[in-house]
């Protein structure tokens, strides 16, 4: 049986004394690719910001075991500015300096990987391309393959998809897939009809913030 | 002209100045903080006048109000949060308005002002060059430690935050380490023109490169050049030396824009 390692328990939160979250529960499994839905307003940002502990709780507990290596990809993080100087290359090299301390150099064996990692998420034809010129779609890959690249044993993504077309969804799931069950991911999303042939569970956010898990 | 005593002192801290202001301007660009800067000249104008009216070092009692000056504009800037620019606001409309009444208050403000509006890069003595030189030195050892969580926490506070970087202390250490530098280089270059000093080398090596480490090299070689350009022009035609430089500088942003304009042309003709 597979340990559940990340969730939240009875927990409640919210802003300026309205509670946005009530006694939401779930557990996420090691290597699990795990979907987070519901409509909008359902509070699926907070419950992940909880989740990864940029929050915190007003009441409950979160479960997080402190060996853990995460990453997380934000919503609209797309909105990178056109002079952000870097290439995209520069950019998901970066995503190794949160594994590294500050004096440890990058080796050729980590250029390796992030080529890697360009190939993976298909964008060795923008490589050398601004950061900040590539498309909303492009620069959504690019931040996902520079999340991979500090080799995260948990990768928390919300609405990564934003920006990309029906294809490129379903070759982003793909790949994102192929890096479980080494990374558990939680993904916030609003095409779960697409994502469900991929994913091994959903949390499904209501308006009343009580989860059902399928 | 560099056989003169003064000259090479003037060649000196100029170059100190055009190795590390760069580097902060990078940063300020990237974290669209450009207006920071000047802002935290105007308080060091402030902290000058408290120096003159309680009869203390100017220099000093300026270092130390730009420096908490900077941590409380970080202060402001997590206060309102989605309006962070109205903490430049308030903070230079305190620093200003500081230094004017007690300026007026001081029997000697008026000559020190004008002294620390102006500046005066020729007039820089030996002992200001070898504390300046400590400072580049501690600023470079500061930098080259927190680049890489800079980097992030540029590109997304909660990615940084996750990644385990505590983002209020990089914040108002970045900001104490500008203060720091301007508070230092004011007396050489003068209030108005320090921020054109930090700002346009980097602005320039942004419009060039889009390569990450490039920026800093090429920032730093436009501020070489510039100041070079800026004490020779100055030493011979006679015009100040920190507005002479800041026009170079000026210039350089100019004739970056025309290559740019010129080669986005060129493109569009070889496309046609």
């Amino acid at each position: 049986m597979t340990k559940s390692i990340i969730g939240l328990k009875n927990v409640t939160f919210g802003y300026s004394q309205n509670a946005v979250i009530e006694n939401l529960s779930f557990s996420i499994e090691q290597g699990q690719f795990v979907a987070m839905t519901g409509e909008n307003g359902a509070a699926k940002t907070t419950a992940m910001k909880l989740l990864v502990g940029l929050l915190k709780p007003w009441k409950g507990l979160r479960q997080w075991p402190s060996h853990l290596r995460v990453s997380y990809v934000p919503q609209q993080i797309s909105s990178i500015e056109q002079d952000f100087p870097s290439t995209v290359f520069e950019f998901i090299v970066s995503g190794l300096w949160e594994s590294k301390k500050w004096y440890q150099r990058i080796s050729k064996d980590d250029k390796k990987r992030a080529r890697e990692m360009i190939d993976r998420f298909e964008l060795q034809s923008v490589v050398n391309q601004p950061i900040g010129k590539l498309s909303g779609g492009q620069k959504q890959k690019a931040c996902v393959a520079r999340a991979f690249m500090s080799n995260p044993d948990i990768l928390l993504l919300d609405e990564p998809t934003t920006g990309m077309d029906e294809k490129t969804r379903h070759m982003f799931y793909k790949i994102v897939k192929s890096m479980c069950p080494q990374v558990t991911i939680v993904m916030i999303t609003h095409h779960i009809h697409e994502l469900n042939p991929y994913i091994d569970q959903i949390i499904h956010l209501e308006r009343r913030h009580e989860p059902c898990l399928n | 002209m560099f056989e003169l005593a003064f000259m090479q002192r003037a060649l000196l801290a100029g170059m100190l100045i055009a190795v590390i202001a760069p580097i902060i301007g990078v940063f300020l660009i990237m974290r669209k903080q450009s207006l920071i800067a000047d802002t935290l000249s105007h308080i060091a104008l402030a902290g000058v006048a408290v120096g003159l009216v309680l009869g203390r070092s100017p220099e000093w009692m300026s270092v130390m109000i730009v420096v908490l000056g900077s941590l409380l504009i970080e202060f402001l800037r997590f206060r309102f949060k989605s309006y962070s620019d109205v903490s430049i606001a308030i903070m230079m409309a305190a620093g200003l308005s500081i230094a004017l009444c007690l300026m007026s208050i001081s029997p000697s403000g008026t000559k020190t002002m004008n002294q620390y509006l102006f500046g005066s890069i020729v007039t820089v003595t030996q002992h200001q060059i070898n504390v300046f030189f400590l400072v580049t030195i501690g600023i470079f050892i500061y930098f080259a430690v927190t680049k890489r969580s800079l980097y992030t926490m540029i590109f997304n506070e909660d990615v940084a935050r996750v990644a385990g970087i505590s983002t209020k202390i990089l914040s108002f250490s970045f900001s104490a380490v500008i203060g720091l530098l301007i508070s230092m280089m004011i007396p050489m270059i003068g209030m108005l023109l320090v921020s054109a000093i930090i700002i346009l080398p980097a602005a320039i090596a942004i419009q060039l490169t889009s390569r990450f480490r490039f920026v800093f090299i090429i920032a730093t070689l436009v501020s070489i050049v510039c100041t070079f350009l800026g004490l020779v022009s100055s030493y011979k035609i006679g015009t100040p030396p920190g507005a002479s430089i800041a026009l170079w500088m000026v210039f350089g942003v100019l004739l970056t824009l025309l290559y740019k304009k010129a080669k986005e042309l060129l493109f569009k003709r070889m496309g046609e």
